[in-house]
């Protein structure tokens, strides 16, 4: 019986080992998030543009600031996760990796490592 | 002239022969009148060729005793010529003639006895042919070629009478007409051989004289003459006294009354020769207007037609008045605006020949007392005016008269003037040259000033001014013919200019010279000028004070009447103290001096050029509470030159500033630090600012700033950038104090990026340091020793350029006690609401406390640093746009930091507490760490830290965390040796008490286990790599 046990709860476990590493990979298109993002911010809206070029640019209209004053970045998406590489006049450049969650043709989701979730609408 | 006495002389010869026939043949043949005026009736036709009629003639006896006389009545010849006024030629109304006959036929004496003629009238007239009405004489047949042997041994005329006798003359051919309505004459006469007296009385009325033709017309008229004579001959000479008086004397030629209605009186003696016609005024007083002179000389008719003479004349005290109104009214009305009055007296020769072609020389010497001269429109009458003048007028062929004026005085009120010199080449160039003396009453003299010119004059001057001038030069104004100099010492000076600028000097002198004595190689100086003052005061109402204490000024113009041409001017200045007031501004200046020259420019002679050389000793400025300034020394070269035509003004002025400057001290009362500055030595021009040579002491900072900044003229045109490279150096700078001195300096804001309104408009205008645009300067910069908030940095080098808007610090490189460093900062002002800032900063070696101190941020990007203590490595780059009054956006903050630290210390803390409790830490005071390496970025409000292991003793612990520039964490820590234990840290850092220390689920177990990392971990590493290489590429 104890025998039992034992081999009932190993393939238990191969039986979900084998189940958790076939899961498939979730994967978002690209090319959505070309284009314009926003989302409200204090006093204005928190965009981002998404350009085909992998580079793009944010601001934030609430502190009097335009998109041709937007501050640069790289962007990449690789299966759920999305790259955004901002890139400092400086020199500096600052890693921000998000997990996907929506990214459609009017929304754009995702969170960050710390649960911190952001939802975009894309500005036609 | 001639002719008339020729036509008179005929008349009276034709009468005289007449008579003496009548007379003759009533002595020698009828003794009745009955039996004589038949016989002369009849025997006349054979003398005279018209018609003579006669009343009676009769030999006379009784009436004449003891003497026969011949008594003949109305006699008239008549001759009649067409257009002739009469046909009467001669008409006597009575004449009786007697002879002293026992002489004549005793001593052949002729003695007329008597001489009576009342009733006469004389009518000479030739047309305009020629034909005349006295040619009346039978022309001799045969030729009388005989000598007469008729001789008479004594001839007397002892009273001669002739009353009312008229006279008329008409020539028409000559133009000629005269007239005396009436003649009354007595004289008496005894003629021996050619010796004889008489003595002569008579007097005219009526007396007219006219000579016209179509070129000039002349008029004499006389109202009356009385004459007198009593005189001799003796042999050729002649000599008496005459008496000639023409009380209404009138002459007129060509329009023009030179005389009128004059009263002309002469008397005294003259005398004559015959032979040589030699004519000589003895002391004669000749009076006109009741104006006297006496005449002593003489005069000749030579054979050559010269009239030699030698005339000596003076007078008595005449009245200037009367002479002047003696002047014919043409001459007058050039006159008419002056009235003047005077006593003066002439004396004097004329001397030479008169002919043709010579003219005698005249000498006056004149002597003026007691005048008034006045000038209408001229407020003021100049009395007491007194002088002599000699006169010489010589009108001969290259000859030249003149005028000395000995001395002149006149005086107004209160002016008083004197003035000698003289004026030669009087009918040619008319040449002065005065030299005038005056002791002046200013306000008197503002007449003088131009009309219009608003100006209120109170003081006096005294001084002397010496010309020379050609008359047409001066009526021309034509000042670079004229010369004059003078000099004047002024009192009580008191100026006023249209009621706004006020100028008052107790003492002052003045001078000028005409053409400028002066020596200058900008231009031709015309006129100079030297104003002296030991103290002047000016004002300009309710605007600027100054007050002058021993001034020295020299000024020089140029040609100034010249329209065609901008006027050049220049001053020299020497003051020995100057105090300007303007409103709360003052400028106390200790012996300034130089020259400021205003002309036009070399290169466009339209364009005015101003020149500035300026030295002097103490200054000291205070623009109200703003700002005061003080110096020792200054000395400033300034030029500019206006260019109308550029609309920027940096062009219009085209500015040239030399400025040698010592010992200055510059109190601001926006900052709070004096401004020392031992010397600062540069040269601006309109295309380079060059700094030769600079120190700056402000409070804790002392520099030396020198280069040069060049395209100017370019960078002003829009054309270029401005270049400047500058060598800033320095013992000891304190970034905060010149940090503050920065602020709000800087550009207007340009720049075109306004697309996005404001939507957090600040409650006061910001006022930030703009970058100016199209600037490319570059300051290198050499600091010993920096104080930047309480850090000192050592050895700061590196270079600070502002590039078109855009102001960088590169790779400053600096040590301290705390490390050694490099920073490059840069900060751009794109907008006054736009501010960029940016920094890369690496701190090799680096004492960590030391660190948090000098870069405080540090502490709130890396909360958990002031744990440990040791050196370390540090680098972070930030950038982040601010508001105008430097306030973050936020979300523009982006900052990325990489910090390696071996051997380092874990301080023992409270936090550090209650994280070593639930990971069972070994509580020791300090916790050696043998090695951390860690990376940190900054996104908007979101400080994350990646994970990074840190070792102690047999601990090894990984850090990671997210928290907020508030201080609210989520931070994950946890233990990988020995034991695996994760613990999770929730809140407020500002508030432990708060905050959630809970355990949690370890995450990083392969993160530093290669072999076995999953993609996360690979690529939290890259990520971690990725930071730390991006900001140590920038390390030199």
């Amino acid at each position: 019986m104890k025998k039992l046990v034992v081999i009932a709860a190993s393939l238990a476990s191969i039986v979900l080992i084998l189940f958790s590493s076939c899961e498939t990979p979730v994967t978002f298109d690209e090319t959505l998030l070309i284009g314009k993002w926003e989302r409200p911010s204090n006093n204005g809206l928190e965009c981002y543009r998404y350009d085909a070029n992998y580079n793009g640019v944010t601001w934030d209209t609430g502190e009097d600031v335009s998109e041709a004053e937007g501050q640069p970045f790289t962007w990449s998406v690789e299966s759920a996760t999305m790259t955004h590489i901002h890139i400092m006049e400086m020199g500096g450049k600052i890693p921000k990796t998000y997990t996907l969650l929506t990214l459609n043709d009017s929304t754009l989701s995702y969170k960050d490592v710390f649960g911190v979730s952001f939802t975009f609408i894309k500005v036609k | 002239m001639k002719k008339t006495f020729k036509i008179v002389a005929w008349t009276i010869g034709s009468l005289v022969v007449v008579v003496s026939l009548v007379a003759a043949i009533a002595i020698w043949l009828v003794f009745t009148p009955a039996k004589l005026t038949p016989i002369v009736r009849q025997q006349l036709p054979k003398f005279v060729t018209c018609e003579t009629t006669l009343d009676q003639v009769d030999l006379t006896f009784f009436s004449t005793f003891p003497h026969f006389g011949l008594h003949v009545t109305n006699v008239c010849v008549k001759n009649p010529v067409a257009g002739a006024p009469s046909d009467t030629l001669a008409y006597i109304g009575d004449l009786t003639a007697t002879i002293d006959l026992m002489a004549f036929l005793k001593h052949n004496d002729v003695i007329l006895n008597q001489f009576y003629l009342e009733n006469g009238v004389a009518n000479v007239y030739t047309n305009a042919q020629g034909k005349t009405n006295y040619d009346i004489m039978v022309p001799s047949e045969v030729e009388d070629t005989t000598t007469s042997t008729f001789s008479f041994g004594k001839m007397a005329l002892e009273s001669v009478s002739v009353k009312n006798l008229r006279l008329v003359y008409t020539d028409e051919q000559a133009h000629m007409y005269g007239s005396i309505d009436t003649m009354n004459a007595d004289m008496n006469a005894a003629f021996l051989g050619e010796n004889g007296d008489a003595q002569l009385k008579g007097d005219l009325a009526g007396v007219r004289f006219e000579m016209k033709d179509s070129a000039s017309s002349m008029s004499t008229n006389l109202a009356t003459v009385e004459l007198a004579f009593d005189g001799t001959k003796t042999g050729s000479e002649l000599a008496g006294d005459v008496q000639l008086h023409l009380p209404n004397f009138s002459f007129k030629m060509d329009g023009v009354d030179y005389a009128k209605a004059l009263n002309i009186v002469i008397d005294g003696p003259i005398a004559a020769n015959m032979n040589t016609l030699k004519f000589a005024p003895r002391e004669t007083k000749v009076t006109i207007n009741e104006q006297e002179l006496t005449l002593d000389g003489w005069a000749q008719y030579a054979e050559n037609g010269d009239i030699p003479m030698d005339i000596n004349f003076t007078s008595a005290t005449l009245d200037l008045k009367t002479v002047l109104n003696l002047l014919p009214k043409e001459y007058a009305d050039m006159l008419s605006d002056l009235t003047a009055e005077s006593d003066f007296d002439a004396s004097g020769s004329v001397k030479g020949i008169y002919n043709d072609s010579l003219m005698p020389q005249i000498s006056v010497t004149t002597n003026f007392e007691r005048g008034t001269i006045a000038y209408k429109g001229f407020p003021y009458v100049l009395k007491s005016v007194k002088g002599t003048a000699v006169v010489f007028i010589d009108m001969n062929p290259n000859a030249k008269s003149s005028v000395k004026i000995t001395d002149l005085s006149a005086k107004t009120g209160t002016s008083l003037l004197r003035a000698k010199g003289d004026i030669t080449d009087l009918m040619g160039d008319f040449k002065c040259d005065f030299l005038i003396k005056g002791d002046l009453n200013l306000p008197e003299m503002a007449w003088f000033l131009p009309e219009g010119m608003k100006v209120t004059m109170k003081g006096r001057a005294k001084g002397e001014v010496k010309t020379s001038f050609k008359l047409d030069d001066f009526m021309a104004m034509d000042l670079h013919k004229i010369k004059a100099s003078g000099a004047f010492d002024v009192r009580d000076l008191d100026v006023v200019y249209e009621d706004s600028m006020l100028v008052k000097a107790p003492t002052a002198s003045m001078s000028f010279n005409l053409p400028s004595n002066r020596t200058n190689k900008q231009f031709t100086e015309l006129l100079s000028m030297g104003i002296k003052t030991p103290n002047a005061n000016l004002e300009m109402l309710d605007f600027a004070k100054a007050d002058m204490g021993g001034a020295d000024l020299q000024l020089g113009f140029s040609d100034f009447m010249d329209s065609t041409k901008m006027m050049s001017m220049t001053c020299d200045f020497d003051v020995q103290h100057l105090l300007a007031l303007m409103d709360t501004m003052s400028v106390d200046v200790r012996h300034p001096q130089g020259t400021v020259t205003l002309s036009p420019s070399r290169r466009n002679p339209k364009n005015p050029r101003l020149n500035l050389k300026y030295q002097s000793q103490a200054l000291v400025a205070n623009m109200g509470s703003t700002m005061k300034m003080d110096t020792k020394y200054l000395n400033v070269s300034a030029s500019t030159t206006y260019d109308e035509t550029q609309e920027n003004t940096y062009l219009r002025w085209n500015p040239r500033l030399n400025v040698d400057f010592n010992n200055g001290h510059i109190r601001l009362a926006s900052v709070a630090y004096p401004i020392d500055i031992p010397t600062i030595k540069f040269n601006f021009t309109p295309r380079q600012f060059v700094i030769d040579d600079s120190r700056v002491i402000i409070d804790q900072s002392d520099f030396s700033l020198k280069g040069e900044a060049t395209n100017l003229r370019k960078f002003a045109q829009g054309k270029g950038l401005l270049e400047g490279k500058f060598d800033f150096v320095s013992e000891q700078t304190n970034l905060n104090q010149l940090m503050d001195l920065m602020d709000g300096f800087g550009a207007s804001d340009s720049t075109a990026t306004t697309a996005v309104a404001s939507t957090t408009p600040s409650a006061q205008a910001p006022n930030p340091f703009m970058v100016p645009k199209g600037v490319n300067v570059t300051l290198n910069t050499q600091i010993k020793k920096a104080l930047y908030a309480d850090n000192v940095l050592e050895n700061v080098g590196g270079k600070l350029t502002i590039k078109d808007g855009v102001m960088v610090l590169e790779q400053i490189g600096f040590t301290s006690e705390a490390a050694e460093m490099q920073l490059t900062a840069l900060y751009r002002s794109d907008r006054r609401d736009h501010l960029f800032a940016g920094f890369d900063f690496h701190l090799l070696n680096i004492d960590i406390k030391k660190l948090i101190h000098m870069v405080p941020d540090v502490d709130t990007i890396f909360p958990m640093l002031k744990s440990f203590d040791g050196r370390a490595q540090f680098h972070i780059a930030g950038e982040t746009y601010m508001k105008g009054n430097y306030d973050l956006k936020i979300s523009t903050l982006r900052g990325a930091t990489a910090i390696e630290g071996k051997d380092l210390v874990l301080l023992d803390s409270e936090l550090f507490g209650r994280i070593a409790k639930p990971l069972l830490f070994s509580r020791k005071t300090k916790n050696k760490v043998d090695s951390i390496s860690a990376e940190a970025t900054v996104f908007r409000n979101e400080v994350d830290i990646y994970p990074f292991m840190m070792s102690m003793d047999n601990y090894s612990a990984i850090v990671a965390a997210r928290y907020d520039l508030s201080h609210n964490y989520n931070a994950h820590v946890e233990t990988v040796s020995p034991i695996r234990l994760a613990l999770n840290i929730i809140g407020n850092a500002t508030n432990l008490d708060q905050m959630s220390f809970k355990l949690d689920k370890t995450k990083y177990s392969n993160l530093y286990k290669p072999e076995k990392r999953n993609a996360t971990e690979e690529r939290t590493m890259a990520l971690k790599k990725l930071i730390a290489d991006a900001l140590k590429d920038n390390v030199k």
